[in-house]
């Protein structure tokens, strides 16, 4: 069985039809691309599969499970994760309070566990913190872990989003354009990045990206998006040459 | 803290510290809801004002002990705060603040007028002291006591809350609400628990305050009020509870150090204010990425290469995939 199965996606803004009938599927283990020049609705479409917008119609299915319309937070507790195109870290929380939160979720401990500072309360919360500096560490923070996250550098801050995403413990991780702003020689340490998790946490990979080279270097599936329609889906080297993705890219050639 | 009321030069100095003591929970909830949870709300005041006049009514007309209505008044302050939440978190951030001041305004004015219930303008006299069984605390030096165990409470409740998953959710919900919900926190429940336990809170403080002055009147609960306490709070510095403390202390006992210029304390605050929030933003006791970020680019500048040099560590490769063998 698949992973995640969307079918018929759609989301409209007023008149606007921002994603249109839009079907894919992901497989278990898979590093999933989705490529499209600007406002093809790409970071729409993440933000109807995690539930920040309701999806004007279509269906979602996560390991089986309907999540159409799901809020939020209920889509990270059935398993999705995410990174944000535009950083979202908690900017006056530590390194390690913002993976916390990350875990939120796989937290057990009651309001009543919480006042009373139960024995149970807090393993869980020497668990969590253990687990925090095990992802610190993997994404090359450990060294930082007391800083405020608002005072880390760009390609840090971007490092901790990652941590904190893999955190939810997900069966699914969504990275929208993971490696933007980055030189080449980050870029391609997150894209190391990006197959260790897949690798050792066995979990399917979804990402938004506007640097070919990545693409082409990380993902083993790619779906190009055009005014919120699929154009073309395939390995990386039938879109490198697929006649509609470049015309949408750089234009119809004059005849 | 303990010896207080024994080496206390008067009667007078032991009631402001009383006074101190009844209005630390009311900013510490100020400070949950406002400092932690980002929600900026200007009605505390009522909630004081509901605790108040709930457990006054409840021991003078319904004979109900007083522990039993100190935490009757909490209960009744939290149901109003819930049912407040409910339109406010409706509605966007600047609404919220008209809308809980509103609900204060509503307040004062129906205490000014509902003549059968709170007397009105003349407030309820003779409001008896605590009293735990046959132990009656008349004396303000058996208050101190009590009131320092309540408070005492509440801060306890504050700290274990704030440092606990449930604590980061709140503060994950004022950093980014979006970024929130993407970690799993349900945005709408945790702003509803602020208000409720903010609002319980201030019930119990308001109680407290009744059963000290032994009068309960709609004076005490306007706007000023609610603005003075959210004042301390930002004194103190938002998010910090120990700060919450320093406020209270600070601008309930300025105002009776400069007993002679009564009259300018609006403006001594408001200057107050300003000073503060030009050179230190966060508060007092408060801490914020910016302020920390600040002072050491400050430190930079001042002592150069010679203090706070970094050390000449070897960065860490960006990662090592040995460490990750924490499979599902």
């Amino acid at each position: 069985m698949d992973l995640v199965n969307v079918e018929k996606a759609t989301m409209d803004f007023g008149g606007v039809r921002a994603v249109d009938h839009l079907d894919m599927t992901v497989s278990r283990r898979q590093i999933f691309g989705i490529i499209g020049p600007n406002g093809s609705g790409k970071t729409t479409f993440f933000n109807i599969l995690t539930g920040i917008y309701r999806p004007t119609s279509g269906r979602f299915f996560l390991d089986g499970q309907d999540i159409t319309g799901w809020p939020s937070h209920r889509t990270v507790q059935a398993g999705i994760a995410r990174t944000f195109q535009n950083i979202r870290l908690f900017g006056n929380m530590s390194l390690v309070e913002n993976v916390l939160v990350g875990e939120h979720t796989r937290l057990k401990a009651t309001l009543s566990g919480v006042l009373l500072r139960t024995r149970g309360q807090k393993e869980d919360e020497a668990r969590a913190r253990k687990r925090a500096d095990e992802l610190l560490a993997f994404v090359g923070l450990m060294d930082k872990k007391g800083e405020y996250a608002a005072n880390l550098a760009y390609g840090e801050q971007r490092r901790l989003e990652l941590a904190r995403a893999i955190a939810t413990e997900p069966k699914l991780l969504l990275l929208d354009e993971p490696t933007a702003g980055m030189n080449p020689n980050e870029a391609g340490q997150i894209m190391e990045l990006i197959r260790t998790i897949r690798d050792n946490l066995e979990i399917s990979v979804v990402l938004i990206e506007h640097n070919m080279q990545v693409m082409m270097g990380v993902a083993e599936r790619i779906l190009a998006l055009a005014a919120g329609a699929k154009i073309a889906e395939g390995t990386p080297q039938e879109i490198q040459y697929n006649q509609k993705v470049i015309e949408a890219y750089l234009g119809e050639e004059e005849k | 803290m303990l010896a207080f009321p024994v080496i206390s030069p008067s009667d007078y100095i032991l009631r402001i510290v009383i006074w101190v003591i009844i209005d630390i929970p009311l900013v510490l909830s100020q400070n949950l809801i406002t400092g932690f949870t980002g929600l900026l709300t200007l009605g505390q005041a009522a909630f004081y004002g509901i605790g108040a006049y709930t457990s006054a009514l409840l021991v003078m007309r319904l004979g109900v002990p007083w522990p039993v209505a100190l935490v009757a008044s909490g209960l009744v302050a939290c149901a109003f705060g819930i049912l407040l939440s409910i339109p406010c978190l409706r509605v966007g951030s600047d609404y919220l603040t008209l809308l809980t001041i509103s609900f204060g305004e509503v307040f004062y004015i129906v205490s000014l007028n509902w003549m059968q219930i709170t007397r009105g303008p003349l407030g309820i006299p003779g409001v008896p002291p605590p009293q735990i069984g046959p132990v009656v605390f008349s004396d303000p030096k058996a208050i101190y006591f009590l009131y320092l165990c309540i408070t005492s409470l509440c801060y306890l409740f504050m700290h274990r809350l704030t440092h606990s998953h449930i604590g980061r959710a709140l503060i994950a919900i004022r950093d980014n609400e979006t970024a929130a919900a993407a970690m799993g926190v349900n945005v709408r429940n945790y702003k509803i628990l602020a208000f409720a336990f903010g609002t319980m809170w201030a019930g119990i403080s308001g109680s407290m305050l009744a059963h000290f002055l032994n009068f309960v009147g709609p004076q005490t609960f306007t706007l000023n009020e609610s603005i003075l306490h959210m004042q301390m709070a930002i004194l103190g510095g938002l998010g910090s509870l120990p700060g919450s403390i320093l406020g209270a202390l600070i601008l309930i006992s300025l105002p009776q150090l400069f007993q002679p210029i009564y009259q300018y304390q609006l403006l001594i605050n408001g200057l107050l204010m300003i000073v503060l929030l030009t050179w230190r933003p966060q508060g007092i006791l408060g801490k914020s990425a910016v302020a920390k970020a600040a002072r050491k680019n400050f430190l930079q500048l001042v002592f150069g290469g010679w203090a706070r040099k970094p050390k000449d560590k070897k960065t860490p490769p960006p990662h090592d995939p040995e460490i990750l063998d924490v499979k599902r």
